[in-house]
């Protein structure tokens, strides 16, 4: 390995690129040599994962085409070929169903942030919106984050060093594991998970520990509340090795929002163990009446290890628009800002400038009701109810959530008197949401997607739907579940 | 805790060292900061008329203005998300648009993948196709995201130059020399970068050229080609731009690039593709699922539309020819103060012979000429 080293050539032109490329290489050929003998250490736990990930039953039809051995692909990609979101996204294109499963809104955006976009691309004075801007956050939209989360986190935060505009919280996500987790390194997931976070982990080379709150009764109406971690079985996670934890909230799917109390108990944890907080908050406006969003970055001593995570698309409603952001300290978004560098580079100016527009616009009727941060959860809140005592009625008990858009309803009664069919070697909430799709063209998500191999008996038994959804299409689902209860009650299921 | 001692990094990635405080990752360490960043920075802050970074200072065309129009008001699912695997209606474009520059029919459900940005396409291509250890091979110079990409990943920059006579006055002369070339591959040898259109010199890879490097990848079954064609538009005095995955047995081994950003002159807009076979291209489709999830929807959209009304108003024709005009305004204006410009046959770039003027400015001790000449050039002459 070392002639490597020789062939960097002297080209004079990129002298300055040369000393450059000549530590790049020597870095990467130690860090190569590390990575070798860490790797298959990384290696070896990857395969035991894979073993137990496989029995996840991955759906195999490969639409995709063909994967032929001819240069094959990174070893990465094996064991987190398929999210949920594809599988059950082809069974929408497939069945054609009433959708209620992956989370985005079946109505318009807000008009003022579509309008704004279409002024931005049609300006013909501002040229330079249509063209790559700041790498690491369009100025105006930094500036705007920082105002508002300046305000919201009761301190100043400096926009410039302390925000970083990403292609989504998806990618915030990406950018945050290959930033920080070096291989080997633990990262703690709390379950349910968005299941994204698992294989981030692990492309970062990092290993996950899973724990996961857990409900203090089934079988009747309960609250997202009611959810909890052990606080034994949260402390015996963490070790020296933990690098990071991954807290949702408010949590996707099960919509519960961390209290005061909650966080504290996490933050006491990582200050004891030297541990980063990756908090995901894109739900962060959407709390409902007598709920608080509370957040880490603000707990004492948190700020220097907390990565604050938000999404242009959850905040209003534009999925589509792929745009979000990390705050925290100059020191912590480090390591993300390089992986952004050069992975994406720089987001759409464009989508940035409409989104600094949506937010100068919601800052300055911040507190009121016609501001967007108020109306839409106000909005969401009235659908919820409706949502919850339609399952009630149907005998699916909900578990309310204290925030976001998604609702987790206990369907093991009604699983157990329907035939599923499937592979007997899926989860049951698998086959349930599958069945339900193809025979009453009803789709959901099953919940045990957002769990570990280890704790999905815990998922098993649930459905999650979302309801960020015209009325119309609610009502809908209300009728097609009713149809399903009665025909249940008079043996006529087939 | 063992903790790892840090190393060098540039002063535009700066950590503290209060040991206290958690670290970056160490697969960054050996990273500084962007060449970009301190160039478009510096020019922003004195004002200055900017010829660094590449991206047009005029608008977008009129008729993909429209298009985004059309694309954010045609309905709810304008605005949200789209599968990971690319818009349908952009697959479909371009299926159609380079099935027919390739002479191939291209599959748009497996063959074609929807990015934020060639950039992004580049990142995946090597985050989805090298392992640690695996070399990737980067002709110089090359768009400086080739080797981060590679590091990134735990794989090892190789680098092979192009070379050209000591007075070369055309992107002609930049020439890759093939034994070089062949001596640099090993068995542990992914992929090489083959970017063309080239970013900077702008020289076009002739048939022979590609013809050669395609028998030496083809003798090696182990390696791609990841060939970065963002200037493909953009060629100037009739040169023809030839795709090395149309070449005999490459389309088998090509991943093809390209960019929406150069073509339409919306770089902001931040939509790429990458083409290629199904075996290539299913690796993408598993990492887009975690890198991005999937591509801003309504600005595909609007490529989208954007391809069908350029092919109707002889868009191509034109841009050639008015960045051609612009290359020959740059080329006198370089050759006037003594710059001996690098004639370039394709893309945004010119490169230039500063001999002339080496003692006009100060290289202190640490620095590199090119790099000490740019910020003269932008602090005193702006």
């Amino acid at each position: 390995m070392v002639f490597h080293l020789a062939r960097c050539s002297s080209t004079a032109i990129v002298s300055r690129k040369n000393q450059q490329t000549l530590v790049a290489v020597r870095a990467a050929l130690s860090s190569s040599l590390c990575h070798s003998k860490l790797f298959q250490g990384y290696h070896n736990q990857l395969e035991t994962k894979l073993t137990q990930t496989r029995n996840r039953s991955l759906h195999t039809s490969n639409k995709m085409g063909d994967t032929s051995v001819m240069a094959p692909a990174a070893l990465k990609t094996k064991g987190i070929e398929k999210s949920v979101w594809v599988e059950f996204n082809q069974l929408a294109l497939e069945v054609k169903p009433l959708n209620l499963g992956q989370g985005f809104p079946d109505f318009a955006a807000p008009e003022n942030v579509r309008r704004a976009l279409s002024r931005v691309c049609n300006d013909n004075e501002n040229v330079l919106l249509n063209q790559y801007t700041r790498g690491f956050g369009h100025p105006r939209l930094v500036t705007a984050l920082g105002k508002l989360y300046s305000a919201e986190m009761e301190r100043v935060i400096d926009p410039m060093q302390e925000i970083l505009v990403t292609a989504g919280a998806y990618e915030s996500l990406f950018v945050a594991m290959m930033g920080l987790v070096n291989p080997g390194d633990e990262v703690i997931i709390i379950e349910p998970f968005f299941d994204c976070y698992d294989p981030q982990v692990r492309l970062a080379g990092g290993l996950p520990v899973f724990v996961p709150l857990r409900p203090s009764r089934v079988g009747t109406v309960t609250t997202s509340a009611e959810w909890k971690l052990d606080p034994a079985e949260l402390a015996a996670a963490f070790s020296n090795k933990t690098k990071a934890i991954i807290v949702n909230t408010p949590n996707n799917p099960l919509g519960k929002v961390f209290s005061r109390a909650e966080l504290e108990m996490i933050a006491e944890l990582c200050k004891k163990h030297d541990t980063i907080a990756i908090m995901d908050e894109v739900y962060e406006w959407m709390t409902y009446s007598g709920e608080t969003h509370v957040r880490m970055a603000t707990l004492p001593g948190m700020w220097e290890r907390t990565i604050t995570i938000g999404s242009a698309g959850k905040t209003f409603s534009v999925t589509g628009w792929k745009l979000g952001w990390t705050i925290g300290p100059a020191q912590l978004l480090a390591g993300p800002k390089v992986i952004h560098q050069h992975s994406v580079y720089t987001c759409t100016t464009p989508i940035q400038e409409a989104v600094a527009l949506g937010f100068e616009e919601e800052t300055a009727r911040r507190g009121t009701p016609e501001c967007y941060f108020q109306a839409l959860p106000a909005q969401l809140e009235v659908k919820r109810d409706r949502v919850v005592s339609i399952l009630t009625e149907v005998g699916m008990y909900p578990i309310v959530p204290q925030g976001g858009y998604f609702i987790l309803a206990y369907v093991r009664d009604i699983m157990n008197k329907i035939d599923v069919g499937g592979d007997p070697n899926e989860s049951r909430d698998f086959r349930f949401v599958k069945w339900l799709s193809r025979n009453r063209k009803l789709q959901g998500i099953p919940p045990s997607a957002f769990y570990s191999q280890e704790h999905k008996n815990i998922g098993e038994d649930y459905i999650r739907l979302c309801f960020i959804k015209e009325d119309v299409n609610l009502e809908k689902a209300g009728e097609i579940l009713k149809q399903l209860k009665l025909d249940i009650d008079a043996g006529n299921v087939k | 805790r063992r903790k790892l001692s840090m190393r060098n990094v540039s002063r535009c990635c700066r950590f503290t060292t209060m040991t206290d405080l958690p670290k970056p990752a160490q697969r960054i360490s050996s990273f500084g900061g962007s060449v970009f960043t301190e160039f478009t920075t510096l020019a922003k802050k004195l004002n200055a008329i900017n010829l660094g970074q590449g991206f047009p200072d005029w608008n977008v065309p009129k008729f993909v203005q429209e298009s985004a129009h059309e694309a954010i008001k045609s309905g709810p699912s304008s605005n949200q998300y789209t599968s990971h695997m690319g818009f349908p209606m952009l697959k479909e474009t371009l299926s159609k648009f380079y099935g027919k520059l390739m002479n191939r029919a291209i599959d748009p459900q497996t063959e074609i993948i929807p990015t934020n940005g060639a950039t992004q396409a580049l990142f995946s291509s090597i985050q989805a196709h090298v392992n640690p250890g695996d070399e990737v091979i980067c002709i110089e110079p090359f768009y400086d995201a080739y080797p981060a990409d590679v590091i990134m990943a735990g794989g090892i920059p190789v680098y092979v130059p192009l070379k050209a006579p000591k007075n070369s006055t055309s992107s002609h002369e930049w020439t890759l020399d093939m034994k070089e070339f062949e001596a640099s591959i090993s068995s542990k040898t992914k992929a090489v970068f083959l970017n063309n259109p080239h970013n900077p010199t702008g020289k076009m890879f002739s048939r022979e050229e590609l013809q050669q490097i395609s028998e030496i990848v083809l003798r090696h079954p182990n390696m791609i080609v990841i060939s970065d064609e963002v200037y493909e538009f953009i060629t100037f005095d009739d040169c023809e731009h030839i795709r090395i995955a149309t070449l005999p047995g490459m389309w088998d081994r090509t991943l093809t690039i390209s960019s929406s950003g150069k073509t339409f002159s919306c770089t902001g807009w931040k939509i790429g593709w990458a083409i290629g076979p199904t075996h290539l291209i299913n690796p993408l489709y598993l990492v887009q699922q975690w890198i991005p999830f999937c591509t801003t929807t309504p600005f595909q959209h609007a490529i989208s539309l954007s391809f069908e009304k350029a092919q109707e108003n002889n868009y191509f024709a034109e841009l050639k020819s008015s960045y051609q005009r612009k290359r020959d305004i740059i080329c006198d204006a370089m050759k006037k103060v003594g710059i001996e410009p690098v004639v370039p046959s394709s893309g945004f770039f010119a490169l230039g012979h500063i001999k002339n003027l080496l003692n006009t400015f100060e290289v202190p001790d640490g620095e590199s000429t090119d790099y000490e000449f740019s910020r003269y050039l932008t602090r005193e002459f702006g």
